[in-house]
C-alpha cells in the first residue's frame, strides 16, 4: 500500500491508498518495521479502521503494529461519541488484557539464588496453562458484582489493599459496567477464572531494575536500581472472549439496519448511541472490570508467596502496586480534535494509555510525572517503564505501544526452535522460565519478538512516553 | 493424523493461527472445521469417540454459521472439557445439525497443543470453486 515518509520515525498511509478511506492512517515506526509490515497485511487492516464512521484525525499504529484481525495489533483508533460507532473489532477478544507491576523491598543480591525456588512456588500457587480453573468459583449473582466492581470486589474480599485500586488505570473498575448485558455463556465461562493467568503470551515476571533513565521520575514510581519487581500479563480469559463473541454477532446482524459498511465483518461495528452500542459499552466495561479483578487476585497470590518465602524480608504490605494498564479496550475520553476539546471513544487494542502529566484521570502521587507506561518485552529480554507525555496526548490519543509486538508466527517459532532447547539458551543468560509444556516456551521464545530496545526507542525518540526504567526478567511463569 | 471430512492446512498468522479448509460438500466442510479445531487444541488421535453430544446452530448466512459452529465447541471445551473426534454434520439453510463423539479432555497440561480463545470472522468467507467448498478461518490464540 502507498506510504508517504513524514519524520524520522513517522509514516502517513494517504486516505487515498485504499478506496472508502475517511481519514488518513499514521504508523509510528522505524525502516525495518515498515518493511515488515508491508508484507504482513496490517496495513490493510489500519485501512480498514479508517473507513469506520466517525473516525477522527487519524488510525494510529504503534511499532509492535502486526497482523491481527480488524483493528491490527498496536492499533488505535478514535471515533466521535456523538455521530461515530463503536466496534469490538477495534478492542479485541481478551478485553482488558493488560500489564501491572508490582515493586517489592527485595534487591537482586537478595534473590539470585532463589530464582528457581520462587518461580517454582509461584507456578504451584498460580492457576495456568490451558483451560485453567481457579481458586476461587463463584456463583452468577457473584460474577455479577465482580463484573460491576472490578478490583474492588477483589480489595473487598481480601486480596489486596484500597491503595492498590488508586493505582490501576479506572481505578480497576470502569463506571457504567453492564453485568446484565453480559451473555449467560459469558458468565459460565468466566465462573471458575477469576485468578487465572491463561495460556498463550500471558505470564507473570520476576524482574530486576537494571536501568535507571530518570532518577526523579523512577523515584516517584517507587523504582530503584537492582530492585526487584513482578509483572503480571493477564486479561478478561473466557469471559472477554465470549462478549467479543457475543457481540460481533450482535453487530454483524445490526450493521444494515444503520446502513453501515465496513470492508472487514471483524470490524461490525454500529452507532455508539445506538441500543445495541451502550449495550456492547456496557459489556465490554463489565468484561474489563472482570480482568481487573482478575490481576487483584493474582496480586493477592504473589504477595503471599513472596511473603511466604522472605518473610520479614518481603511482607505483603511491601509489594506495591507501581500501575496497572490495560491493552486492549475501548474508553469515552477527551482529546484535541481539529484544535478543539472533543469526546471520542478510544479503541486500543494491543496499545498502551500512556496519558501525560495533570489529566485529571490520574492518581495525585503521578499527576507531575504523567502515568507509568508499562511496556513487557520478550521473556530474554527486557521490559521498560516509560513516562507518559503531553506529546502523546497530542498525538495518538494518549496511547503508546504495548509490548514488543510479534514478527514470527507461532508455527515459525516451532521451528526456529527446532533442536534447539529455550529454556536452556534463558537459563545460561540468567532467566529461568517455568511453563506447563515446552510448546508454549517455544512459540513464546525471545526471537518470536521484535526487538524491544527498538520498538521503545521509537516511543521516546517521538515523545509519545520518555524512558524511565529498564526492567530485566529473572524469572518466568509462562501460562 | 489425516481429516476424514475433507482437507486441512494450518497456515501462520502472525500471533494467531489460520487453518485452510477444503471439503467436497458443506456438510463435511463444516465437520472439517470441527475436527481442525479439535486438532489444533490436542492431538485428536488421542480423542476417544465415548461420548455423544449433538450441536444445533441457526444463522443468517453460512460465515456466520461457521463462527456459531466453532464458537459453540470452543465454549463446550473451556465448560465442560469436552472435545470431540468425529462429526457427522447436515446444512441446509444455514442451518446445522451435528452428531459428535468425543471425550472429557483429561489430557495433562502439555498434552495440549494450544489454547483455541475464539473464532474470527476476518477474511472468513465460504466459497465453492469447481465442485470444493473451501474456507480459511482464523483462530484466537
Amino acid at each position: 500500500m502507498k506510504l508517504e515518509r513524514t519524520g524520522q520515525y513517522q509514516w502517513v498511509l494517504p486516505v487515498n491508498a485504499m478506496p472508502d478511506m475517511r481519514v488518513p492512517g499514521v504508523v509510528f515506526a522505524n525502516e525495518s518495521i515498515i518493511q515488515t509490515i508491508r508484507k504482513d497485511g496490517s496495513l490493510r487492516q489500519l485501512a480498514n479502521a479508517t473507513t469506520l464512521p466517525g473516525v477522527q484525525s487519524a488510525a494510529i499504529a504503534m511499532p509492535d503494529i502486526h497482523f491481527g484481525y480488524g483493528l491490527p495489533i498496536g492499533g488505535i483508533v478514535a471515533t466521535d461519541v456523538k455521530d461515530g460507532v463503536i466496534t469490538p473489532g477495534g478492542v479485541g477478544y481478551d478485553i482488558n488484557c493488560g500489564v501491572r507491576l508490582l515493586v517489592t523491598p527485595l534487591d537482586a543480591h537478595m534473590i539470585s539464588d532463589e530464582t528457581e525456588k520462587l518461580v517454582n512456588k509461584l507456578s504451584c500457587a498460580i492457576p495456568c496453562g490451558v483451560g485453567s480453573s481457579g481458586k476461587i468459583h463463584l456463583k452468577t449473582s457473584v460474577i455479577r458484582r465482580v463484573l460491576n466492581s472490578g478490583a474492588e470486589w477483589a480489595v473487598q474480599r481480601g486480596y489486596g489493599t484500597a491503595d492498590d485500586l488508586i493505582f490501576c488505570e479506572a481505578s480497576g473498575a470502569m463506571e457504567g459496567a453492564d453485568a446484565n448485558a453480559v451473555s449467560d455463556r459469558a458468565l459460565e465461562r468466566g465462573k471458575n477464572q477469576v485468578g487465572t493467568l491463561g495460556s498463550g503470551n500471558h505470564f507473570i515476571e520476576i524482574q530486576k531494575v537494571y536501568r535507571i533513565f530518570d532518577k526523579e521520575k523512577a523515584g516517584i514510581y517507587g523504582l530503584k536500581k537492582d530492585a526487584i519487581t513482578i509483572m503480571i500479563h493477564s486479561g478478561s480469559r473466557g469471559l472477554g472472549h465470549q462478549v467479543c463473541t457475543d457481540f460481533i454477532r450482535t453487530m454483524a446482524q445490526a450493521i444494515n439496519k444503520y446502513g453501515i459498511r465496513v470492508p472487514d465483518r471483524q470490524l461490525a461495528c454500529v452507532p455508539l448511541n445506538s441500543s445495541e452500542g451502550q449495550m456492547y459499552l456496557g459489556a465490554m466495561k463489565a468484561a474489563a472490570n472482570f480482568a481487573w479483578a482478575n490481576r487483584q487476585c493474582l496480586t493477592h497470590w504473589v504477595r503471599e508467596e513472596l511473603a511466604d518465602y522472605f518473610g520479614r524480608l518481603c511482607p505483603l504490605e511491601q509489594v506495591k502496586l507501581v500501575y496497572d494498564v490495560a491493552h486492549n479496550i475501548v474508553k469515552i475520553e477527551t482529546h484535541t480534535v481539529d484544535k478543539k476539546a472533543k469526546t471520542v471513544a478510544v479503541h486500543r487494542k494491543g496499545a498502551t494509555r500512556a496519558f501525560g502529566p495533570n489529566q485529571p484521570e490520574l492518581p495525585e502521587k503521578y499527576k507531575k510525572t504523567g502515568q507509568p507506561v508499562l511496556i513487557p518485552g520478550d521473556m530474554g529480554t527486557a521490559s521498560y517503564v516509560l513516562a507518559g507525555t503531553d506529546k502523546a496526548m497530542q498525538q495518538s490519543f494518549g496511547s503508546a505501544c504495548h509490548g514488543a509486538g510479534r514478527q514470527l508466527s507461532r508455527k515459525a517459532a516451532l521451528r526456529e526452535a527446532r533442536n534447539r532447547s529455550i529454556q536452556q539458551e534463558l537459563k545460561s543468560k540468567g532467566v529461568y522460565v517455568w511453563a506447563e509444556g515446552k510448546r508454549t516456551i517455544n512459540e513464546e521464545m525471545p526471537d518470536a519478538y521484535k526487538n524491544i530496545h527498538d520498538i521503545v526507542s521509537i516511543i521516546h525518540e517521538t515523545g509519545l512516553a520518555e524512558y524511565v526504567a529498564e526492567l530485566q526478567p529473572i524469572g518466568v511463569i509462562k501460562g | 493424523m489425516k481429516c476424514p471430512y475433507g482437507t486441512v492446512k494450518e497456515q501462520d498468522t502472525t500471533a494467531d493461527i489460520a487453518v485452510q479448509i477444503k471439503a467436497k460438500s458443506l456438510s463435511n466442510l463444516f465437520s472439517a472445521a470441527g475436527w481442525a479445531y479439535t486438532n489444533l487444541v490436542a492431538d485428536i488421535s488421542k480423542i476417544k469417540p465415548d461420548v455423544n453430544q449433538t450441536v444445533c446452530c441457526q444463522s443468517d448466512d453460512l460465515t456466520m454459521l461457521m463462527v456459531d459452529w466453532l464458537a459453540e465447541l470452543i465454549f463446550i471445551f473451556e465448560t465442560k472439557q469436552l472435545l470431540f473426534s468425529k462429526f457427522d454434520t447436515i446444512v441446509k439453510n444455514s442451518c446445522l445439525q451435528t452428531h459428535m463423539a468425543g471425550q472429557k479432555s483429561g489430557l495433562k497440561p502439555d498434552e495440549y497443543r494450544m489454547d483455541i480463545k475464539a473464532v474470527t470472522w476476518h477474511g472468513l468467507e465460504i466459497t465453492n470453486k469447481q465442485g470444493l467448498y473451501q474456507t480459511r478461518i482464523i483462530f484466537d490464540v
